[in-house]
């Protein structure tokens, strides 16, 4: 209950902050919607112009863009300080979150809260909302819950592939780089049907860096299409899991690499 | 301005030093240049999908589209914009007052900062192109399109170069131009043509785009590439480009003006 409320003061404090330069702070709300609705921009340009694409139709691929866009906005928005992970290990940052009173990962999540990304956040709300009065899905309460467990499933998944790799920022001072290597992976791969894509690749996004168990793979089951997966349909109802796991790996990593950190002298 | 025969060798200079100053930043080149990979494999997969068995949509072929994004996403990696970061870092900064008092003037050292960064990370951008052809679709263009191509990337480069200046120079008046820069970059893969081609577009956004100067860094050139602009037609869009240039320039000078009043009056 406490630390609730820590949680809230630091990240209501965050707010207030960013609200001082207000010019600036439109413009960064503004990028983020335009930064996040542009690839959707393309999906619609393009899918209005021709039919679809390997089978889907234009709603059913924004059904695939909303969950990814939502689950990384549900993600982006609790970590947003993540993506600073470098300076704040080089700078010495990181001796604040060792000493308050409060668990490292909590004040990693509510130290500092970036408005850009509701951009993300609210971007994919809407589309996955216009996108679900388009789709024929046949509703059940299993299928409601398949969705909104899909929703954290994916932004554990998107996430794991951030704090993973941010975990080694303690000894190399650097992960900048692979985490956008990983971001542009989630971002470019996981909105499109998996299926349109050959062996070769279809095997890397599904077990090597598995952006299709973001949206994909729960979304054949909500338009039962399981028949494209190459597994049995049964199996992708519990593909939220595979987001849960590689969040706690992802965690135990960080917290342990954590204890390589040295502080820069100053 | 002065007209000058040979050009003043402060140029070369800045060059050389903006082009040093790149070369820091290899680990990060090498992840870029993976991440473009990605990007050009996703483009072809993405719309050969999109054209399933169909030869062509609107009289554009299937192999015309992917030469054609292939080469405009390489412009994209290209093309520069860091001048645009430079100019609103001294302003930020307040480091342009150094900058100013230099017997060399601020434009200048400013373009002379893009082409130096242009030539430093020109040994990376040189692998782009094998890796275009891997695992994108690249194809060699007619020699008469080959020849018009390369006068067009020139004046691409140039429209590009004096469109983030004007940018750039905006931080005089609002200081931050962060996001500003950040938003039009992001806008400008949409505007310029290089994710959609403009002969897709619905109507309404075709006119607003060809109402900037966006299309005449990726969308000209890259549609001489492929060859769906050919023959005397060619001239068409190089006039396009040469009229863009012309207009940036009168544009920056006008702003370079008044800028420089701005900075009296805020003094010190």
């Amino acid at each position: 209950m406490r630390l609730a409320a820590l949680s809230w003061d630091l990240v209501t404090a965050s707010i207030r902050g960013q609200m001082q330069y207000r010019f600036n702070f439109l413009i960064d709300v503004a990028f983020g919607l335009v930064f996040s609705s542009i690839g959707f921009v393309f999906i619609w340009v393009v899918l209005g112009r021709f039919e679809g694409i390997g089978g889907w139709t234009l709603g059913e691929v924004a059904l695939l863009y909303g969950m990814r866009l939502t689950s990384h906005g549900l993600w982006t928005v609790n970590f947003s300080q993540l993506f600073a992970i470098d300076r704040i290990v080089r700078d010495g940052q990181f001796d604040r979150m060792l000493i308050r009173p409060m668990p490292m990962m909590l004040q990693l999540m509510f130290g500092q809260f970036r408005i850009a990304t509701l951009g993300d956040l609210l971007g994919g709300v809407v589309i996955l909302g216009i996108a679900l009065t388009q789709v024929p899905v046949d509703w059940s309460a299993g299928k409601v819950a398949l969705l909104a467990a899909a929703l954290a499933g994916g932004a554990m998944l998107d996430g794991a592939f951030q704090l993973g790799p941010a975990a080694m920022t303690f000894r190399t001072l650097q992960s900048m780089p692979l985490r956008g290597l990983f971001d542009d992976i989630f971002g470019r791969f996981s909105g499109y049907p998996t299926s349109i894509f050959d062996r070769g690749s279809r095997f890397l996004l599904m077990w090597i860096v598995p952006v299709a168990f973001v949206a994909w793979v729960p979304a054949t089951v909500l338009l039962d299409r399981t028949d494209e997966l190459p597994f049995p349909g049964w199996l992708a109802w519990w593909s939220p899991l595979l987001g849960a796991l590689a969040i706690t790996l992802a965690a135990w990593l960080f917290v342990r690499e954590s204890r390589h950190y040295q502080s820069s002298g100053s | 301005m002065m007209a000058r025969v040979a050009p003043h060798p402060t140029w070369w200079a800045m060059i050389r030093a903006s082009a040093r100053k790149v070369q820091i930043y290899r680990t990060g080149m090498a992840f870029w240049l993976l991440r473009s990979m990605l990007e050009l494999f996703l483009i072809r997969v993405v719309w050969s999908a999109v054209y399933g068995d169909r030869e062509s949509v609107d009289l554009i072929a299937d192999d015309t589209l992917l030469v054609y994004l292939t080469i405009s996403a390489v412009q994209v990696y290209i093309l520069p914009n860091i001048i645009a970061v430079e100019v609103g870092e001294r302003i930020e900064t307040g480091q342009v007052a150094t900058d100013l008092i230099r017997p060399f003037s601020f434009l200048k050292q400013m373009i002379a900062i893009q082409f130096g960064s242009t030539l430093g990370i020109a040994p990376v951008l040189m692998l782009v192109i094998p890796a275009a052809m891997l695992v994108g679709s690249l194809e060699w263009p007619s020699a008469a399109n080959g020849v018009a191509y390369l006068v067009s990337f020139g004046l691409a480069y140039l429209v590009s170069t004096l469109t983030w200046l004007l940018v750039g120079l905006g931080g005089f008046w609002v200081i931050n131009i962060g996001g500003l820069r950040a938003l039009l970059s992001v806008a400008s893969g949409f505007l310029s043509g290089a994710l959609i081609p403009i002969w897709f577009m619905p109507d309404a956004l075709r006119i607003v785009v060809q109402l900037l100067p966006f299309q005449a860094m990726t969308f000209l050139p890259a549609s001489i590439f492929s060859g769906q602009v050919s023959g005397t037609a060619i001239i068409g869009p190089l006039l396009v480009q040469l009229a863009w240039i012309a207009i940036l320039s009168w544009l920056i000078g006008w702003a370079w003006g008044r800028a420089q009043r701005k900075l009296v009056i805020q003094g010190g």
